[in-house]
């Protein structure tokens, strides 16, 4: 693992370069593929939303540590972030600025989604290289020397999920779908890729009763891609919001 | 049937799997000591000193669970957790549970009076060198590493900990048998 980037005095954190060098690859492709000026603002407003949220849900879901020292919702670390509610949190403010910039939101939000999987897989791939995403032990022969056991290289499955979703929503694309499916497609996926995932995850230990709350929050996000997927009878400029 | 009712069907069956799932993958204690499946060292292990001056090893907690904890005084999220480690040390300690505390390069008088004021009474270990951080691949403070009876590092956690992340991780790493 390479968890720190020596660059003369300064020791720099690799999981969280490549997380921003993720965020910033999102941006550019999200607004290349959006091609409205409003997609810049939205990137940036998208960013912020997913940070501040998923942070302010992080501390509202370790309250006994937060509430008592609300300080420490300023440390920002890779492992303190509920990141479902950061992914639609960042959906909500592209909806926003949409709106606000008279853009179509669902054109936007497609967009958005489609630019997402391959940085993300960038990303996953930086948490396996950092150490910052170590699976559970096992005894299968692809696992990685981590912690002092043979563990599940979860940033490698995390990244061949993205490129698949990558491969599906690519497929997708090409057929034209109506506004809006891309980005409900995408955020079903996301949702899978938490369910699926999670229990291999050894630094996941939110739990309520034994049951991993991410993997509640991935469900979440399913049921909420299958009501909008849902087929309808309603005009398609209704479901546009144009 | 129509459309709409086929896939409400489909959503309810996808909610039922995915519940399924969740509650089959839950945390839970393992059958077995997970080193038994696992070609690897069992335990990293790591020396340090006490605040007596006295030299000790990781290794000799071999068969308790272990919440090894990298922090000093001077890291504020380091403090907040405390008080609750220190309560959820209080709850399972004699149920074969130990915190051991690793202060990071810190003078022995300074960790002392800070153990001292926050009334901890787990062992809390000096490792001047930052050793045990290297070892475990930690280089943010604080960190948190739950060490299994069998020696195996079972969970990492970086940041403060919260009571419920503690609870949940301790409480099925202590049902599991003892290691070989």
């Amino acid at each position: 693992m390479y968890p720190l980037l020596e660059l003369g005095p300064l020791n720099l954190a690799t999981g969280g370069l490549t997380l921003l060098l993720a965020a910033y690859w999102w941006s550019q492709r999200f607004e290349r593929r959006a091609a409205h000026p409003a997609a810049a603002d939205a990137a940036i407003a998208a960013l912020v939303a997913a940070v501040l949220v998923g942070r302010l849900a992080f501390g509202l879901t370790h309250w006994s540590l937060y509430g008592a020292d609300p300080a420490l919702f300023l440390a920002l670390r890779i492992a303190e972030f509920w990141w479902p509610a950061a992914y639609g949190a960042a959906l909500l403010a592209i909806v926003l600025v949409a709106r606000w910039r008279g853009a179509a939101p669902a054109a936007l939000l497609d967009a958005a989604a489609l630019a997402l999987p391959w940085p993300q897989a960038l990303a996953s791939l930086g948490l396996l290289l950092s150490g910052d995403a170590p699976g559970q032990p096992t005894s299968l022969p692809w696992a990685v020397p981590m912690l002092g056991a043979l563990r599940h290289p979860l940033g490698a499955y995390l990244a061949l999920s993205a490129l698949a979703l990558a491969a599906a929503l690519g497929w997708l694309a090409r057929r034209q779908p109506p506004p809006g499916r891309l980005a409900a497609v995408a955020t079903f996926g996301q949702g899978v890729l938490l369910l699926l995932w999670e229990p291999l995850n050894a630094a996941a230990l939110t739990t309520v009763a034994g049951v991993h709350v991410v993997q509640l929050a991935g469900l979440g996000l399913i049921i909420g891609a299958m009501l909008a997927l849902r087929p309808t009878t309603r005009p398609l400029a209704d479901a546009t919001g144009s | 049937m129509t459309p709409e009712q086929r896939w409400s069907w489909l959503l309810l069956a996808v909610v039922a799997g995915s519940l399924g799932w969740i509650v089959a993958t839950r945390v839970q204690p393992a059958a077995q000591p997970v080193a038994a499946v696992v070609a690897a060292p069992p335990l990293v292990d790591v020396s340090a000193q006490t605040l007596g001056g006295a030299v000790v090893r990781l290794s000799e907690h071999r068969g308790q669970v272990i919440l090894l904890n990298l922090w000093a005084t001077w890291c504020p999220p380091c403090r907040a957790e405390m008080p609750l480690i220190q309560a959820a040390y209080e709850q399972y300690r004699d149920d074969g549970f130990v915190v051991l505390a690793l202060s990071q390069g810190e003078e022995a008088a300074t960790v002392a009076a800070y153990v001292r004021d926050a009334g901890l009474t787990f062992p809390v270990w000096l490792d001047a060198s930052g050793a045990a951080g290297r070892a475990y691949q930690i280089r943010a403070l604080p960190a948190s590493i739950f060490i299994g009876r069998d020696g195996t590092v079972r969970a990492v956690y970086r940041g403060p900990l919260s009571r419920s992340v503690i609870d949940g991780t301790v409480a099925p790493l202590l049902a599991e048998p003892g290691g070989s």
